[in-house]
């Protein structure tokens, strides 16, 4: 009998364990029934009392906080958010993201706590698994380059499908973040096609952020091409010279057959990219054009696509040419950003790409050049465009895709949300999550602005990454990262960021002067393609970045160049002919749209 | 398993007294039925449950009304997939890693497990099992960085190999002659050990008096192995076999998805790995769902014609 009990006993035990990783404490996406109802404005607004910082009927509704600069903030009972970092690579954040200072501070001031989770998969993946399960946290930053592609389309159809909360009406409510809809901040283009499209309703589901609130805080990315200083002294070649790929070539091939080595002594690669071949293109840079799309006009007026033309072509072979000659790493197409930073931090790589501050990080994580500070890895040219000016950093009068925040409908407290993207963008905020603690960690200079103090910075100067994890450990200067949304720093505190004006990188300062931002006039042509019939599921493949990717990528591992021009060629053919050769009547519509007024930009 | 027909029909006072002796046996071992719920339970719930979300297949999905709320499609998906330049290479694809992989991968461990039953020395029969078991623990994540590191023309061993013999560093991963090679190698490196076991649990369930007789009549061990050994463990193979088939187009994504490289992956994109391109990465929920149904399909159909040739050549079969 005992046996019998027993074997019952465990019996239901092991029934009971295998159930219970069936509950499901959230809507699922198959009982609709149960799936929250898209939040509006109204809902929101009555069941949180939206803040409202001028309003006299909120401020007798409860307790306030009024910050130095006499802007009012809801005080919340210890509200505790959770926000997704939706970006490949992870955040990193303090160990104890309720107990550190900085968020005991911002607690104690408007009693809201957000802790941050990051991911190590494809953000894409990850946005569509999240809505189509339901399971969502209370706010999400992730990538809305614009257009119709990537995570761009899936946080489209989310708003558009009820996933997310209609903040049109509120963001008005929190001045510190409403001007990130401002033309000029971001650009008509993006506010039209992208955070406010026709297929929206009216409603706007995702809030801009890491914009410029100012025009001294224009970020300025500092793309471009970096060589060992010694193998350009070797070589006898100035860097600052090489100003066409056909240079940046002939440099490299001189590299190759010279047979460096790095500091462990081994062979070196001659360029290298970071993640997933990022970014390649800045090898064969002066095949582009400057301009803001990719849309061209060809010598009949007609609008045409930059990648049906022979230049297309020419770019890519140029890029195999580098493929074949070993001059770009082959395994740089599939590789991390960690394995990139490994190649440059060791020297391995002569020649590295991207953003300057990649390279700089990566050698400060291995220390290269204390040890070998002959490495030093240098910018070349910069090059030029096809036409021979040199390279800047193209815009329109505001950003055309950014980084974005939204708020899912199972947010908890969207006002409580709101009210802490407020207070973190605000001046006090932004000093508190950037600097810290007056007297502790930063100090006011003459004109009032804060500076990290003697220690610490000179600690930076040698060792960024220890004060970093340093700061991060109390919560100072990681939450900004993801959180500002138009950001003011150097119109408020005359840097970017802490240490900025006392320990940048000098190479790194000297360098963003060399490649200016520069505002390109005109309304982007490309803003006018979704009036095409049946665009969206024409652009589902016209403009799959992944598509053309694949088949560019395989021409580079190509034998001969006439195979990798057949398999260049087969993608324009592709293009021209799939779903009944509809492309041409797409370029057709976009030559007549473009004669309907004269401030296209291209 | 043999599932033979014997032709016999039952008369239904034959068939109630049968039905009887099956409650009864049932009843007397009830205990183990018992242990066995949480297993049917597991089943019911993870394995034919979720089979529900077939439907999603004929749907246009929406994330608001979810799989079943959504508007039905139809069969435009499937229309589409067989209609895209994808189908015939992802599934050619699969066929040729798949039909490798069972032409060189599925012998591999019924050799090993023949090999290793002919090992007298006891510590030594343990080792390598042991060490050809390891591999399974390993994942393909590990197992790619690995050959990663191995094959890198930057710093890897079998570059610098060919570099002290005076020959060119090749970026072996890169290499599209190099892939089916590389994933022939690393799938039978990696499951050789682990997949031997079921035949080394059959052989030891041969009749020993069978070899003794053998052996009396002058049979060799290479004899013994022909004649007793192999069709002794026939009917397991069989039923591997069967279920390997079942498997035909799935050609394990993990593994591949890991080894594809911009070279490689005209040959390289399966099935499985399109499926999850073009479903989790695009969102084409519905799509890619269309796509595992074919799939599901179709291997259902092999499973079945291969349970009925293995029936009829072999009489083995798995019902």
């Amino acid at each position: 009998m005992k046996k019998k009990a027993l074997s019952l006993m465990l019996a239901a035990a092991m029934v009971a364990g295998t159930m219970a990783g069936c509950g499901n404490s959230n809507a699922g996406s198959d009982t609709p029934a149960s799936t929250p109802a898209p939040a509006t404005n109204e809902d929101a607004a009555s069941n949180d009392g939206a803040a409202d910082n001028s309003g006299a009927e909120a401020e007798a509704d409860g307790d306030y906080y009024v910050d130095e600069d006499g802007n009012k903030y809801k005080k919340f009972d210890d509200v505790r958010l959770n926000m997704l970092i939706c970006w490949n690579g992870g955040f990193k954040t303090a160990d104890d993201q309720y107990n550190n200072e900085v968020a005991a501070a911002i607690r104690e001031k408007i009693g809201v706590t957000v802790e941050f989770e990051g991911i190590n998969m494809s953000e894409t993946e990850k946005l569509n698994m999240m809505f189509a399960s339901g399971d969502m946290p209370d706010m999400i930053n992730a990538p809305f380059w614009g257009g119709n592609g990537g995570e761009t389309a899936v946080i489209k159809k989310a708003g558009q499908e009820g996933r997310l909360i209609d903040i049109k009406n509120l963001v008005p409510n929190y001045p510190s973040i409403a001007d990130a809809y401002e033309i000029g901040v971001i650009s008509t283009k993006y506010l039209e096609n992208d955070i406010e499209p026709p297929e929206n309703n009216g409603a706007r589901y995702v809030l801009p952020t890491e914009v410029s609130g100012s025009i001294e805080d224009k970020a300025v990315w500092a793309y471009g091409v970096f060589v060992r200083e010694d193998v350009a002294k070797t070589l006898n070649v100035d860097p600052a010279s090489i100003k066409t790929s056909q240079e940046l070539f002939d440099f490299m091939v001189q590299a190759r057959d010279y047979g460096f080595k790095d500091v462990n002594g081994n062979d070196c690669i001659v360029a290298t990219t970071y993640h997933n071949g990022w970014s390649y293109g800045d090898y064969a840079a002066s095949f582009d054009q400057k301009k803001l799309t990719s849309y061209e006009l060809d010598e009949n007026g007609n609008v045409t696509l930059g990648k049906l033309n022979e230049n297309w072509i020419d770019k890519n072979l140029f890029l195999w040419r580098m493929v074949k000659e070993g001059l770009l790493d082959k395994e740089c197409f599939t590789q991390s950003d960690d394995r990139g930073k490994e190649k440059a931090g060791n020297g391995t790589a002569l020649f590295t790409c991207a953003q300057y501050g990649m390279t700089i990080d990566a050698t400060k994580q291995t220390g290269l050049y204390e040890a070998h500070p002959e490495m030093r890895y240098v910018p070349v040219g910069p090059l030029q465009y096809q036409d021979g000016s040199p390279l800047v950093q193209v815009e329109s009068e505001g950003r055309s895709g950014s980084p974005v925040i939204f708020f899912p409908t199972t947010c908890s407290n969207i006002d409580a949300a709101l009210t802490w993207l407020d207070y973190v963008n605000s001046k006090e905020g932004t000093r508190l999550i950037c600097y810290g603690f007056e007297g502790d960690t930063y100090e006011l200079n003459e004109e009032g602005q804060p500076r990290m103090n003697a220690d610490l910075t000179e600690r930076y100067r040698t060792d960024s990454e220890g004060v970093k994890e340093e700061l991060r450990a109390r919560g100072i200067n990681y939450m900004a990262g993801r959180t500002y949304v138009a950001k003011k720093n150097t119109k408020w505190f005359g840097e970017s960021g802490p240490f900025e004006a006392d320990a940048v990188d000098p190479y790194l300062a000297d360098y963003r002067k060399q490649r200016p931002v520069e505002i390109l006039p005109g309304y982007a042509i490309d803003a006018m393609a979704n009036g095409f019939e049946g665009y969206d599921e024409f652009a589902e493949w016209a403009f799959d970045d992944s598509k053309e990717t694949e088949y560019t990528q395989r021409a580079y591992f190509a034998d001969t160049e006439d195979e990798a021009r057949a398999i260049l060629e087969d993608y324009q053919e592709y293009l021209m002919t799939n779903d009944g050769g509809k492309m041409q009547a797409f370029l057709d519509y976009m030559t007549e749209v473009s004669k309907t007024r004269d401030d296209f930009a291209y | 398993m043999g599932g033979k027909n014997t032709g016999v029909v039952l008369t239904p006072e034959q068939k109630a007294h049968n039905r009887k002796r099956l409650m009864t046996e049932i009843w007397k071992h009830r205990m183990l039925y018992l242990f066995m719920v949480p297993c049917v339970v597991w089943l019911l719930i993870f394995c034919y449950a979720p089979m529900t979300g077939i439907v999603l297949a004929f749907k246009n999905y929406r994330f608001d009304l979810g799989i079943f709320g959504s508007e039905w499609a139809g069969l435009k998906h499937f229309r589409n997939f067989m209609t895209s330049p994808e189908f015939w290479t992802t599934t050619k694809n699969t066929l040729i890693i798949s039909l490798l992989k069972i032409a060189i991968c599925f012998p591999a461990p019924i050799i090993l497990a023949l090999l290793l039953n002919e090992v007298r020395a006891k510590k030594f029969k343990s080792l390598v099992q042991t060490m050809s078991y390891l591999p399974n623990f390993v994942s393909w994540a590990v197992v790619v960085t690995l050959l990663t590191a191995i094959f890198s023309p930057y710093g890897g061993l079998y570059n610098d190999i060919r570099k002290s013999m005076g020959l060119e560093a090749i970026f072996v991963m890169g290499e599209r002659s190099a892939f089916y090679p590389l994933v022939i190698f690393s799938d039978m490196w990696k499951n050789v050990g682990w997949s031997s076991i079921v035949f080394l649990s059959a052989i030891t369930g041969v009749d020993q008096g069978l070899y003794e007789a053998a052996t009396i009549d002058g049979a060799n061990r290479w004899q013994c192995t022909w004649h007793v050994t192999l069709p002794g463990i026939a009917a397991t193979i069989g039923i591997m076999f069967i279920m390997r088939m079942g498997g035909i187009l799935s050609a394990d994504m993990d593994q591949l998805l890991l080894l594809q490289q911009p070279a490689n992956l005209p040959i390289s994109q399966v099935l499985d790995t399109y499926v999850l391109q073009t479903g989790i990465k695009y969102g084409k929920f519905e799509y890619a769902t269309a796509i595992g149904l074919v799939k599901s399909v179709i291997s259902l159909a092999m499973v079945t014609l291969t349970n009925f040739l293995t029936q009829k050549y072999a009489e083995v079969g798995l019902w």
